[in-house]
C-alpha cells in the first residue's frame, strides 16, 4: 500500500474490495449508497489559532499524504464522516471506560482485560495471583459467562469536559435534545472465540443518588446473542446491548463528587456494562491464535497459561471505543 | 459496523455507464525475435515443443520468471494443393493439420461437404485467390488484449538474401527491389470498411502497399479479435526486371539448412520449427495497436452542504470538544480522504481514495465522481 501521488490534479484511486469481488462473482454486486472517511487525518494538526491567519489553520492537514486504496474490507473507512444537522455543536460525546467502581467495574492488568475461561480453575488462580479475593484480585478478572457477582466492563458516554457541568439541564441541552444520547451500544467480538455478550437488563441502574451523592450502580447482566456479522472486521459479529440512562449528575449539595462515580467529566448520556462468554477453545486454537505455556508477571506459583488477545469494539451512534481482551486458560 | 453516515445513490441520477476503448502501441522489433538471446535457432526466448507443431516466442528467455509470452508461430498448407502436399514431405500431416485447424476456427466450413474454408487474399469468400501455404502468427492475449486495432497492423519482412534478408547485396534477379515489404491492413477501417466478418471475428487483408489499388492482391490476413496474422508464403518473392515475381531462392539458406531453398521447398522438406525459424529470421518488425474495451460505471457521489461535516475520527475531539472549533458558532470542518461504496447490507464493495484531502464544510457541496472499470 503506497502513498498516492499528490503533486498534480486530484485523482481518485478506486478498487473493488474482497467483498465486492465476491459479490461480483455471485451476481449480487449492487451499490446503493456511499459513505466518506478520513482515517489518515490527524485533527490535532488543526491550528485554529495560527499566527499567520486562517489560511494556515489546516495547511498541515491538507498536505496529509493519502494511502492508496486497498481491498481488505476492514481497513477502508474505520472512522467515517457523520452527518449532524446542527452546525453549532461544539462538543460531541465520547465513550470512556469507567474504572471508578471497584467490585463492579473490571480493571486493566498488564494493559488488557483478563477474561478467564469458565473451567473452574483459571478464574480462581488469577484472582489469587492478582491479590486474592479479599485483596481486590477479583477486580482484575472477568469470568466468562458469569452473570452474577462478577465484574463487568463498564462504559459511559457523554461529554468528557470539565467546561460544562454534568447537570440534568446540561444533559438535556447538550445531549438529549441534540440526539446525541446513545440508546444502544454495538459490541463487536471475534466470533471464533466469543459465544455471547452479556449486557444489562432493563432493571440496571447507574446513578449517584446515594444520600451524599454516592454511587448507586447495579448492572444485572443477561445474555445477548451475536445477531449479525460485522461487515467491516473479519471474523467479528455484533451483539446489541442496552444503553442505560446515565443519571450521574453534578449537584452542589452532594458531598461526594459526581466524578467519583463517573468517568465522564461533563454531562452524561448513557452507561452500559457487559461481560463475555467464550466458546470452547482448544489448545490447538490457543497455539494458532495466541500463546501457550506462559507465566504471568509476578506469579511465583509455577502456573502457566495459554491466552489469546482479541480486540472488542464498542460502538455508539457517533463514537467508538476499542478494548483488548485477553482470553486466558490455566494450562 | 463502524460509526459513519450513509448517503443513498439514486440509480437514475447518480449512476451512469460508459464504454471507452483504450489503445496501446506495441512495437516488436525483429532483434527480439531472432538473435538477441543466443545463437539463431537456439535462442533462449524461443520455445520448441517435442510435438513440433508450433514454436513460442517470448520477450526474454522463457525459463526466466519475468518473461512474457508474445506470440506463437507455425506454418501449414492446404492438403489439396498438389504442389505442396505430399506424403513424403516432412511433417506433412501436421502441416495440413495446422492449416486446417486455424482455417476452421477462423473461417469455418463451406459447401455441401462441409470442407474447411481456405484463407484467401481478398475479402470475398469465393475460393478465388486462395493462400495455399501460410505462416501463422498467433499473438498472445497479453499483447492484443481485446483486439488488434484496425488499420494499425504492420509487419515488415525481409526479401533479401538469407544472409542479409533486409538489404539488397548484389545484382541479378531482384536487383532494384526494395529489400523489405511492409505488410499492412491498409484498407481496414474502425468503422467496418475494408473488413469482413466470419467465425473468427473481423478480419482485414494485409497488403504490401500502404495505398493498395482495388486490383491489388493481398498477401495475408489479420484477424483482429483473434489476434492472428496469416501470412502467405507467396510474400517472399522478388521481381526480376520486366518479369513476373519469382520466389526467393534462399528463403532458407545453407548457413543453417541443407541447401538454399524457396519457401515452397522449405515447407516441403523442413520441419514446422525449421520453417518458423526461417520465417522468424525474416521478420524485421511487427507493430500494432491493441484495444482494451473498458466498460465503466460512474457513481456521482453528491455530498450536500449539510451532510458529512463532522467526523468520528478519534482525533476529531479533544476531551469531547471539537478540535476545529473555538466556539459553537464556528463552522464544522471535516476532511475527506476516502469514498466507500456500499450495498444495501452495508457491505463495503468498493473503495476510492483521493490523492489529497478534500475540505468539507456546510459552506460547500461536492460531487465526487467514482468510476469503476470492468
Amino acid at each position: 500500500m503506497s502513498i498516492l501521488d499528490n503533486s498534480g490534479d486530484i485523482i481518485l484511486d478506486c478498487v473493488l474490495t474482497e467483498t465486492g469481488r465476491k459479490r461480483l462473482s455471485t451476481g449480487q454486486f449492487s451499490i446503493s449508497k456511499f459513505a466518506l472517511g478520513d482515517d489518515e487525518i490527524d485533527y490535532g494538526l488543526y491550528q485554529k489559532n495560527h499566527a499567520s491567519g486562517s489560511a494556515y489553520y489546516d495547511l498541515q492537514i491538507l498536505q496529509t499524504p493519502v494511502l492508496e486504496a486497498f481491498t481488505a474490507r476492514n481497513a477502508a473507512i474505520n472512522y467515517g464522516l457523520i452527518s449532524i444537522s446542527n452546525n453549532n455543536l461544539l462538543y460531541m460525546p465520547s465513550i470512556k471506560r469507567n474504572l471508578k467502581i471497584p467490585g463492579k467495574s473490571v480493571f486493566d492488568k498488564h494493559n488488557v482485560i483478563y477474561l478467564a475461561v469458565n473451567d473452574g480453575a483459571t478464574y480462581s488462580a488469577l484472582v489469587t495471583l492478582f491479590g486474592g479475593a479479599s485483596g481486590g484480585g477479583s477486580n482484575f478478572v472477568l469470568q466468562a459467562g458469569s452473570t452474577t457477582g462478577g465484574q463487568a466492563i463498564m462504559l459511559e458516554s457523554g461529554l468528557d469536559t470539565s467546561a460544562i457541568s454534568g447537570t440534568p439541564a446540561n444533559k438535556q441541552n447538550y445531549l438529549v435534545s441534540q440526539g446525541l444520547q446513545e440508546t444502544t451500544f454495538s459490541i463487536s467480538v471475534d466470533n471464533r472465540f466469543m459465544a455471547t455478550v452479556l449486557g444489562p437488563t432493563s432493571n440496571s441502574i447507574f446513578n449517584n443518588n446515594g444520600a451524599s451523592g454516592e454511587a448507586n450502580v447495579n448492572f444485572i447482566l443477561g445474555a445477548q446473542a451475536l445477531v449479525s456479522r460485522d461487515t467491516s472486521v473479519r471474523n467479528h459479529s455484533i451483539a446489541a446491548i442496552r444503553a442505560v440512562n446515565n443519571n450521574v449528575y453534578f449537584r452542589t449539595t452532594d458531598a461526594t463528587l459526581d466524578t467519583a462515580t463517573s468517568a465522564i467529566a461533563g454531562p452524561r448520556g448513557s452507561a452500559t456494562a457487559f461481560s463475555l462468554d467464550t466458546r470452547p477453545i482448544t489448545s490447538d486454537s490457543f497455539t494458532r491464535f495466541g500463546v501457550t505455556g506462559r507465566t504471568i508477571t509476578g506469579d511465583a506459583s509455577g502456573n502457566t497459561y495459554s491466552y489469546i488477545d482479541s480486540v472488542v469494539y464498542v460502538r455508539g451512534t457517533y463514537c467508538e471505543h476499542q478494548l483488548t481482551v485477553r482470553i486466558i486458560k490455566k494450562d | 459496523m463502524p460509526v459513519r453516515s450513509y448517503e443513498p445513490l439514486a440509480p437514475n441520477t447518480d449512476v451512469t455507464t460508459t464504454r471507452t476503448f483504450l489503445h496501446e502501441v506495441l512495437p516488436l522489433t525483429g532483434s527480439i525475435l531472432s538473435g538477441t538471446y543466443g545463437k539463431f535457432m537456439a535462442e533462449g526466448n524461443i520455445k520448441n515443443f517435442t510435438h513440433g507443431m508450433f514454436q513460442s516466442v517470448y520477450d526474454y528467455p522463457y525459463l526466466s520468471s519475468s518473461t512474457n509470452h508474445i506470440f506463437d508461430l507455425t506454418c501449414g498448407y492446404d492438403e489439396s494443393t498438389a504442389a505442396l502436399s505430399s506424403s513424403s514431405n516432412t511433417m506433412n500431416a501436421k502441416k495440413i493439420n495446422m492449416y486446417n485447424e486455424f482455417a476452421q476456427v477462423l473461417l469455418g466450413f463451406t459447401g455441401s461437404d462441409n470442407t474447411v474454408r481456405m484463407f484467401e487474399s481478398d475479402l470475398k469468400l469465393d475460393g478465388v485467390g486462395r493462400m495455399d501455404a501460410v505462416y501463422i502468427v498467433s499473438f498472445s492475449r497479453l499483447l492484443t488484449k481485446d483486439q488488434i486495432k484496425k488499420n494499425s497492423f504492420q509487419m515488415t519482412v525481409g526479401t533479401g538474401s538469407y544472409a542479409s534478408p533486409f538489404t539488397i547485396t548484389g545484382g541479378g534477379a531482384g536487383d532494384g527491389d526494395a529489400a523489405t515489404k511492409v505488410l499492412q491492413d491498409a484498407n481496414a477501417r474502425t468503422d467496418g470498411a475494408g473488413i469482413n466478418t466470419c467465425l473468427g471475428g473481423d478480419y482485414g487483408i494485409l497488403f504490401s502497399s500502404s495505398n493498395p489499388s482495388i486490383t491489388d492482391e493481398g498477401c495475408g490476413v489479420v484477424f483482429y479479435q483473434a489476434g492472428i496474422a496469416v501470412i502467405s508464403a507467396s510474400v517472399f518473392t522478388k521481381s526480376p526486371a520486366n518479369s513476373a515475381p519469382v520466389p526467393i531462392t534462399d528463403f532458407a539458406g545453407t548457413a543453417n539448412y541443407a541447401a538454399n531453398m524457396t519457401p515452397a521447398q522449405t515447407l516441403a522438406t523442413s520441419s514446422i520449427s525449421g520453417n518458423c525459424d526461417a520465417f522468424r529470421h525474416r521478420i524485421q518488425n511487427i507493430q500494432f495497436n491493441n484495444t482494451t474495451e473498458i466498460n465503466s460505471t460512474i457513481y456521482f457521489c453528491r455530498v450536500p452542504h449539510n451532510k458529512f461535516n463532522y467526523s468520528s475520527n478519534p482525533t476529531y475531539l479533544s476531551g469531547s470538544k471539537i478540535r476545529v472549533k473555538n466556539v459553537g458558532a464556528d463552522t464544522p470542518i471535516s476532511y475527506i480522504t476516502t469514498v466507500g461504496l456500499y450495498n444495501a447490507s452495508n457491505e463495503l464493495l468498493a473503495v476510492a481514495k483521493l490523492s489529497e484531502p478534500l475540505k468539507k464544510t456546510p459552506e460547500n457541496e461536492l460531487t465526487i465522481r467514482v468510476r469503476l472499470d470492468y
